[in-house]
């Protein structure tokens, strides 16, 4: 059966708009993500214009995103890579436990070395990931879906009921303002700039293209697999921490059950912006864009009074279409690369 | 067949059947295990662990877990996954429940087949996903499991109590001492081991979960097969709610959240293999029965509600790794 592939560059002037569409679809993504931001807000307009175009609205959509959009990070490396972390939550919501716990019990420790304690702890849960799926070879969906009730039942008993009350300097982390931004948007600008740099310049990093795409052809070209995946489960898990630490020192508080729905969207963010179930595919300024499509939807539905059921129950739905089209599109039409 | 030759060569005797059990069949040796640990509790907690309502609590937990491990046993086989089954079972029941506060006229057996239906109907939904346009099982299954609960908590409201007592004795009736889930469970798990050695459709679902394109190449409907299986599960899922809102005389829209992590390690305990191509229904209930004791020997030893979600996690990672070791030894020879 031969695919239809769609070649842009002979027949430009013969290709209908059906055509490109598609193409566009399955090849530019980060293209029809501008044009459905570009509808969102032109919806907006029109429905929500006092609500939705505030200062403190932006505020609330800008630190969403720098949690989504940091998670998605680091999940859309691991997504090139072809494998998957369903404990970001469950890790995000210990790294913030640990860090409350040593800055509220220990205070005469600097809060630099609490915090850093905080993102270690998820940084070994990181490696312990990378450590179940790459040398005990469990499959990582199964292996992430036990250390996330690991770590969410871990996070419960650490902070029982709340541990509030933290040190004035750790609140700075993350409620400093400079030019009316918040500290954490600054965070994930340097994230994504740092990410985008390593995904397209570093060859350690773009190594996790050949890995997704074919893993056995990746092994047997030299490139040492396990190494590279157990490192970017680390960085997942320190980024998870980092956010946890950010949500914290937002807060004012470390509950265990933050952020528990925060899986799905962060998932959808990076399908939307690009990232391959199936490994290979995806770029940082994808998993960008995705979160804030994500973030967009989540403020709209927020703004709407929609409950948190129904909002997941919603993300659910737009992550099963993105899928659904994704697939049965390059399944017909090829893929170009 | 080798695997039985192999052991012939490792044990030096043909005729080793209790070993020879205890490695290959996941059901016996989980047997072994439950027995011995029902001896320790009676030992220790002998007054908690045998009296009549710890064995209710027990078949309660086991009653939503066992059945749902039944159906998440015939995917697992098939070599796909279903992480929506906890709300499902909630929609089932949910429904149920709330069609009966609505419509009071409404015949009880009605209500009940609406709800198990509504619950099948997602089932079939999951397949049509999973099966047809083929995204990924467990992605698929995690955002349609999202997607029902909203459905569940919106039919449920604040939570639905009170209801009509030829309902509750669907779930409560107490028939030679024994309380009818439990014949149910044991119904379910005798029709499904007869099925799934008999009836051709189930045979295929293990050449499914082998080799997926020889078993499409040897003529079988791969997505009718595994869309059959999702419905099934649905359709299992739905009257696992039922009985669940019978017993617990109540129907709250947070009702099995989570159950999807006990369930899948119970079938993965009971040997089930993620690659798929392995296991049997007498394994799934033994690997549910087997978590349902943990479970209640932790409540009973009284530790934190929380950390026995680590400890099941943990059950699970250990679970999964041992028995790809096993598989990965066998394969070598």
């Amino acid at each position: 059966m031969e695919t239809n592939k769609i070649k842009i560059s002979e027949e430009r002037k013969n290709i209908s708009v059906r055509n490109w569409l598609i193409d566009q679809i399955i090849n530019n993504r980060l293209f029809i993500l501008s044009l459905l931001t570009v509808f969102i807000f032109v919806l907006m307009l029109i429905f929500r214009r006092d609500s939705f175009f505030t200062y403190q609205n932006w505020g609330a959509i800008l630190l969403n995103l720098s949690t989504s959009g940091m998670l998605a990070i680091g999940m859309m490396f691991l997504l090139v890579g072809g494998v998957f972390d369903l404990s970001i939550g469950a890790n995000l919501a210990l790294g913030g436990a640990v860090a409350a716990y040593f800055l509220k019990n220990f205070t005469n420790m600097p809060i630099f070395l609490s915090a850093i304690i905080g993102i270690s702890i998820s940084a070994i849960v990181g490696l312990i990931n990378g450590l179940v799926i790459n040398k005990l070879k469990v499959n990582a969906l199964i292996a992430t879906l036990g250390m996330m009730s690991i770590c969410r039942a871990l996070a419960i008993i650490i902070t029982g009921s709340g541990i509030a009350g933290l040190p004035e300097g750790f609140l700075a982390f993350g409620r400093n303002t400079y030019f009316r931004l918040q500290l954490p948007v600054y965070y994930l600008i340097a994230a994504t700039l740092i990410g985008y740099f390593l995904l397209r310049k570093t060859r350690f990093f773009r190594q996790l293209y050949f890995i997704g795409s074919n893993e056995k052809a990746a092994l047997l070209s030299g490139i040492n697999v396990g190494r590279t995946m157990i490192v970017m489960f680390v960085i997942m898990g320190a980024l998870a921490g980092f956010s946890g630490l950010m949500i914290a020192s937002r807060l004012n508080a470390a509950v265990g059950t933050v952020v528990e729905s925060i899986n799905l969207q962060v998932i959808a963010a990076i399908v939307l912006g690009g990232g391959s179930l199936s490994g290979g595919r995806g770029s940082i300024l994808g998993a960008f864009f995705g979160a804030l499509f994500m973030s967009l939807i989540n403020n709209i539905m927020v703004l709407s009074s929609f409950s948190i059921y129904l909002q997941t129950g919603i993300i659910g739905f737009i992550l099963i279409s993105a899928l659904s089209l994704d697939v049965t599109l390059s399944r017909k039409y090829g893929v170009q690369n | 067949m080798e695997e039985k030759k192999l052991m012939s060569l490792n044990f030096k005797s043909r005729n080793n059947w209790f070993l020879e059990n205890l490695i290959y069949n996941r059901a016996f040796s989980l047997t072994l295990l439950i027995i011995f640990i029902s001896i320790i509790m009676s030992v220790f907690y002998g007054q908690s662990f045998l009296s009549g309502r710890n064995f209710a609590a027990l078949l309660l937990s086991l009653a939503s877990t066992g059945f749902l491990s039944i159906g998440m046993m015939l995917l697992l086989i098939s070599g796909s996954f279903d992480l929506s089954v906890g709300a499902n079972l909630a929609l089932g029941g949910i429904m149920t429940v709330y069609l009966m506060s609505k419509f009071t006229a409404m015949p009880i057996p009605l209500a009940m087949i609406i709800g198990v239906a509504l619950s099948t109907f997602f089932g079939f939904l999951n397949g049509i996903v999973v099966a047809k346009i083929k995204v990924n099982a467990l992605i698929a299954t995690f955002a349609m499991g999202g997607i029902i609960r909203a459905i569940a908590t919106y039919f449920s409201g604040a939570g639905i109590v009170a209801l009509p007592p030829e309902y509750l004795a669907f779930g409560q009736t107490v028939f030679l001492g024994v309380q009818m889930p439990v014949y149910y469970m044991i119904a379910l798990v005798i029709i499904f081991s007869f099925l799934t050695s008999r009836i051709r459709y189930f045979r295929q679902l293990y050449f499914i979960g082998g080799n997926e394109k020889a078993a499409e190449l040897s003529g079988i409907n791969v997505t009718k097969v595994r869309m059959i299986s999702f419905v099934i599960m649905g359709a299992l899922a739905g009257f696992a709610g039922v009985v669940q809102t019978a017993r617990l005389n109540m129907a709250l829209g947070t009702l099995a959240t989570g159950i999807e992590l006990p369930v899948i390690t119970a079938v993965i305990l009971g040997g089930g293999s993620i690659a798929g191509g392995r296991g049997t229904i007498a394994g799934a209930f033994t690997g549910a029965l087997f978590i349902a004791i943990i479970q209640n020997a932790m409540v009973i030893g009284g530790i934190n509600v929380y950390f026995q979600g680590v400890v099941i996690g943990a059950i699970l990672i250990a679970a999964v790794g041992t028995d790809l070791a096993i598989l990965r030894k066998l394969g070598s020879r």
